[in-house]
């Protein structure tokens, strides 16, 4: 691939990697575990560039490869840590929000996903992203009326996790 | 669905503000290796491919005695079958390497994770199953050479059957341990994938 190719790709890359950043806070669970997935996801995103047609928008592709990555390629390392301890020590990762209770908020967010399995995860980060159904059945392969079902169920569960 | 409705706009006000990558460690990055399941399965796979083909080619055969035995025409007949049998798994695989897209929709992804191995899985299990009746036929022609009639004599009336329940016995002691240790090695690998899988099929 050329260099203006490849110029271009981190350019993009650089200024949408806060959605690699969220599927990877949402997929692990420590520092460590969030740069890897974040370097395969990269890795797997400038292996398909060169394919990438601009069908659909940049972020809506590197939502796909980004999930895909996180569901089905990538390989959890041993030092994942129990749920409960959730980024709790690790300072570098941040997320601004305007207020403490917001960013309270977003923590609690993060950690009820977290204890979601991988399908369900996908479904709520692209509920949350306010992805209509129609988009959700296709990035993972599923009926309409399924990734509804599939929604519901795993919505109420969440609500039961964050207000039990 | 209230509550969901409030964590969504949180969700989509936040900023991830620390650790944001510059372009060259972006650029950096693209360029390691990665270390994807796929991957794990591609050097797996090859190394199977390679290990029992050099099994193959380096088991040593003593052409004069299989002759002596009735076996020579069945023994050629296996070795081209172990030849034939490889080079076809081996273009299936990877065919089935190369449609493995991560663009692809989630399900599509997985199953085609899933048949790239299991094309290796079913050379295994062929390789086994002709191994399994190389070793049973050959010594069902073995067992009539004189010398080993001898031996069968000593066992008593039912010496036949004693010495074709050990052989049966270990042969399938032999290729079960293999499928064994192989089935869990595999099942570790994929226990993740195939449990996405699964949840991604229910209703």
């Amino acid at each position: 691939m050329t260099a203006e190719l490849e110029q271009k790709f981190v350019k993009e890359l650089e200024t949408n990697q806060n959605i690699i950043h969220k599927v990877c806070r949402a997929y692990t669970n420590n520092a460590s575990d969030h740069n890897d997935l974040f370097q395969e996801i990269s890795i797997q995103l400038w292996k398909a560039y060169e394919k990438f047609r601009g069908d659909s928008k940049f972020s809506t592709w590197m939502y796909r490869v980004a999930l895909n990555t996180a569901i089905s390629l990538y390989r959890k390392s041993k030092r994942s840590i129990k749920t409960g301890e959730l980024y709790d020590n690790l300072s570098e990762l941040k997320y601004e929000a305007y207020d403490d209770s917001v960013e309270q908020q977003l923590d609690q967010l993060y950690k009820a996903i977290y204890t979601l399995n991988d399908i369900e995860k996908a479904l709520v980060l692209l509920y949350l992203e306010d992805k209509p159904y129609k988009d959700i059945a296709l990035c993972l392969g599923i009926s309409e009326v399924n990734a509804r079902v599939k929604m519901n169920r795993t919505k109420n569960k969440l609500k039961e996790i964050l207000n039990p | 669905m209230e509550d969901l409705k409030n964590y969504k706009k949180v969700w989509q006000d936040q900023e991830y503000t620390d650790n944001q990558l510059d372009s060259d460690t972006i650029t950096k990055m693209i360029h390691r290796r990665s270390s994807s399941i796929v991957k794990w399965i591609f050097y797996i796979s090859v190394l199977e491919f390679a290990v029992l083909t050099l099994i193959n080619i380096f088991a040593k055969t003593d052409w004069d005695e299989l002759k002596d035995m009735g076996l020579y025409h069945f023994i050629i007949g296996i070795s081209i079958i172990t030849y034939i049998v490889p080079l076809l798994f081996i273009y299936l695989f990877y065919k089935n390497y190369k449609s493995i897209s991560v663009t692809n929709n989630t399900k599509e992804l997985i199953q085609s994770i899933l048949k790239t191995r299991n094309t290796v899985k079913y050379y295994i299990y062929t390789i086994l199953s002709i191994y399994a009746f190389a070793i049973l036929y050959g010594f069902s022609v073995a067992i009539q050479a004189p010398e080993y009639l001898d031996i069968i004599a000593n066992y008593g009336d039912n010496g036949q059957l004693i010495v074709w329940g050990i052989v049966v016995l270990f042969t399938f002691l032999f290729l079960g341990i293999i499928l064994l240790v192989y089935l869990l090695l595999y099942g570790i690998l994929l226990k993740r994938l195939q449990a996405n899988y699964k949840e991604l099929l229910s209703n």
